[in-house]
């Protein structure tokens, strides 16, 4: 149902419907409500994957890899 | 006050660099780190790095104008560039980048493809136009000293300028994730508070949607296309193309290719901790572009009401202190009514110097954003927080903006140093041994010329674009454009497709690149009409006319890179069986 606004009245207060929160078109709402959705997704699947994906590859390989990066790093 | 806060959050920036610095000085020191980076910090530090004062001054600038379309923007940012990035390109890229023995993006390409042409080609793009995006993040920067500390926009550039260098030297390359972080975190509270506080002044979530849908479109940007700032621009219009194909699908698809966000995908411990960023990342980027997006749509229901009772300038309809003075305007259906009570005979697309001498005349009649900003699409978000927050949110959104830009900034300085030394360099010199020493020399040099070139830039290109247009977007839609026409196919194709081979992935980069440069140089008007090189040669601003004229470079480059990358692969000589299945192991 799409929320209401109050809207002043002499006597009585009426409720108004504003459909898609006040915007536009459906595009623009869509767009609205996907940034929240990819939000929560970004969230939903960060905690559910918290603990998983250890790491694959072999320490000797990575320590290759850091030790080298290091070296440039020293230089720069 | 002020002056006292940017000391203290320099000395923050400072004393957290040198800490970062200290940890990372020893060879084990940096393995610890490397490997006990939080993914807060990592997912931050990407973040902070993604976002530059280009999106949050740039880009919410030119919400002011498009109105809320832009969102789909920050819906691509948030799922293809934190969710699909990480999941997707991040986890591959950190192993194979392992395997590889790979430290920048164009080398991670060269040694996939065992292509050393391949990485000195990326970099040299990385280093001819990068600039120019490290340049319009500069301009959104100075733009916002500029207005909140009334001075030249030349000696706020020049100053901020001197920041960065300074910071980048000294040390900001090695302890960058620490103030990242710090950075990002300041970031966070700035745009929380913006988006508060823009929706309380309004009214609300819903009064202030609605104020907005209601207000009428001026009759010029109505022909573009604008059909308000709640609804997309009519279909097919300039405004639908410049919004869709540059903005949205542009930056948005664009920023899976951005050689110094991938590198941060090498940079951490394992994919665990890639999934936790995804966490911290997708809620930093909807707080980012998804509030400048909002405020700066909403900024025009602000100026237009005028809630703060601010004086505008009765003859151009800018606040006054940003008015265009004794510029010279042309006569349009949108300012005619208001120039003809200064200058009864104005007729339209009459030339006219609005001033002439006269004083401002205030009044207390509200422009839209664009119009009060003086006709600057930057100018609007530093305007609309100086007009509307309180003082003390001018300074934390400075801090904001400083922290959005040193963090951008420094990585593109890393990248393009690095792009010159190691991918450049190294590779053409025969002497190996020679060429490693001699490479930090080179990078250092090739940092100090990128800087130099992106201060020029952001001296020149405001006053080249002086009517307006969203140059600090359009910089940055170009330079991820020209990425995804040349990286994209490469790089999707490295990590997922082994049947893809050396001269394909060639073919579809050159290709890519040569068709972006030459749909900028040519076809697109915004920039063709600029740059002059077709007007030189052929007569005309841009070839093709209008309708081609106004879709961006990115569109066309892409798919032609795809097909010639695939193509080529087809019929070239297959990769060799045992290098690609050493970068493929673990995957």
């Amino acid at each position: 149902m799409p929320p209401l606004r109050r809207c002043g009245g002499l006597n009585k207060i009426v409720y108004q419907e504003v459909p898609m929160f006040g915007l536009g078109d459906g595009w623009v709402f869509s767009a609205y409500m996907l940034c929240i959705a990819s939000s929560i997704l970004c969230v939903v699947y960060g905690i559910l994957k918290w603990n998983s994906d250890g790491d694959t590859v072999k320490d000797l390989e990575q320590e290759h890899w850091v030790e080298d990066e290091i070296k440039i790093e020293k230089q720069l | 006050m002020t002056i006292s806060l940017v000391v203290l959050y320099l000395l923050i920036i400072a004393f957290l660099g040198y800490l970062g610095y200290r940890k990372t000085h020893g060879a084990s020191d940096y393995l610890v780190a490397g490997r006990d980076i939080h993914p807060y910090i990592m997912a931050l530090s990407y973040g902070a790095t993604f976002i530059s004062t280009s999106a949050i001054v740039g880009f919410g600038g030119a919400a002011s104008v498009f109105g809320m379309g832009i969102l789909w923007l920050t819906v691509l940012n948030i799922f293809v560039g934190i969710f699909i990035a990480f999941v997707f390109f991040g986890k591959r890229t950190r192993i194979m980048g392992y395997h590889l023995q790979a430290h920048t993006f164009p080398e991670f390409l060269g040694r996939r493809f065992q292509s050393p042409f391949m990485q000195k080609f990326a970099g040299m793009i990385i280093f001819l136009f990068m600039p120019l995006y490290a340049g319009v993040v500069l301009i959104g920067a100075a733009k916002f000293i500029q207005h909140q500390f009334n001075i030249d926009y030349t000696t706020a550039l020049f100053f901020f300028t001197l920041i960065i260098a300074v910071y980048v030297i000294m040390g900001g390359l090695k302890g960058v994730m620490y103030t990242d972080a710090f950075q990002g975190t300041i970031m966070f509270v700035g745009m929380l508070v913006l988006l508060i506080y823009t929706y309380y002044t309004l009214g609300g979530f819903i009064d202030a949607h609605s104020a907005l849908t209601a207000m009428p479109v001026p009759p010029p940007l109505a022909a573009k296309g604008h059909t308000g700032w709640t609804s997309m621009p009519s279909f097919g219009s300039e405004f639908w193309w410049v919004l869709v194909s540059t903005i949205v699908m542009g930056v948005g698809i664009g920023v899976l290719a951005q050689p110094q966000l991938v590198v941060r995908f090498m940079t951490v411990k394992s994919n665990r901790e890639l999934n936790r960023a995804i966490l911290v990342g997708g809620v930093f980027i909807l707080l980012m572009t998804g509030v400048a997006f909002i405020s700066g749509s909403l900024s025009n229901v602000f100026f237009s009401k005028n809630v703060n009772n601010i004086e505008f300038c009765q003859i151009t309809g800018a606040i006054m202190e940003v008015c265009p003075g004794k510029k010279i305007v042309t006569v349009s259906a949108e300012n005619l009514a208001r120039i003809r009570a200064q200058h009864p005979g104005a007729q339209i697309n009459d030339e006219i110097d609005l001033h002439q001498g006269r004083p401002h005349v205030p009044t207390r009649n509200g422009s839209i954003s664009i119009v009060a900003a003086g006709g600057n699409v930057a100018t609007v978000i530093p305007q609309y927080i100086k007009q509307s927050m309180p003082k003390w949110f001018g300074l934390l959104f400075m801090l904001t903006l400083l922290a959005a830009a040193m963090s951008t900034l420094s990585s593109q300085f890393h990248a393009m140093g690095t792009a010159v030394g190691r991918d450049f360099y190294e590779q053409i010199v025969k002497d190996k041994t020679e060429a490693e020493e001699r490479s930090v020399f080179i990078s250092k040099i090739g940092i100090g010329v990128t800087i130099l070139v992106s201060v020029l830039l952001a001296y020149i290109l405001p006053k080249v674009y002086i009517r307006g247009e969203a140059i600090i977007a359009r910089g940055t839609a170009i330079f991820f454009g020209l990425c995804a026409g040349s990286f994209l196919p490469a790089y999707l194709g490295a990590l997922y497709f082994k049947k893809i081979t050396k001269a394909g992935a060639l073919a579809g980069m050159i290709g890519g690149f040569s068709v972006a440069s030459f749909w900028l140089l040519f076809v697109h008007a915004a920039e063709s009409s600029v740059i002059g090189l077709s007007m030189a040669l052929f007569g005309r601003p841009a070839l093709f006319g209008k309708t081609l004229g106004i879709v961006d470079p990115m569109f066309i480059a892409l798919p032609v890179s795809i097909i010639l990358t695939v193509a080529v692969s087809f019929f070239s000589q297959k990769p060799d069986a045992e290098h690609v299945d050493k970068c493929f192991k673990n995957i």
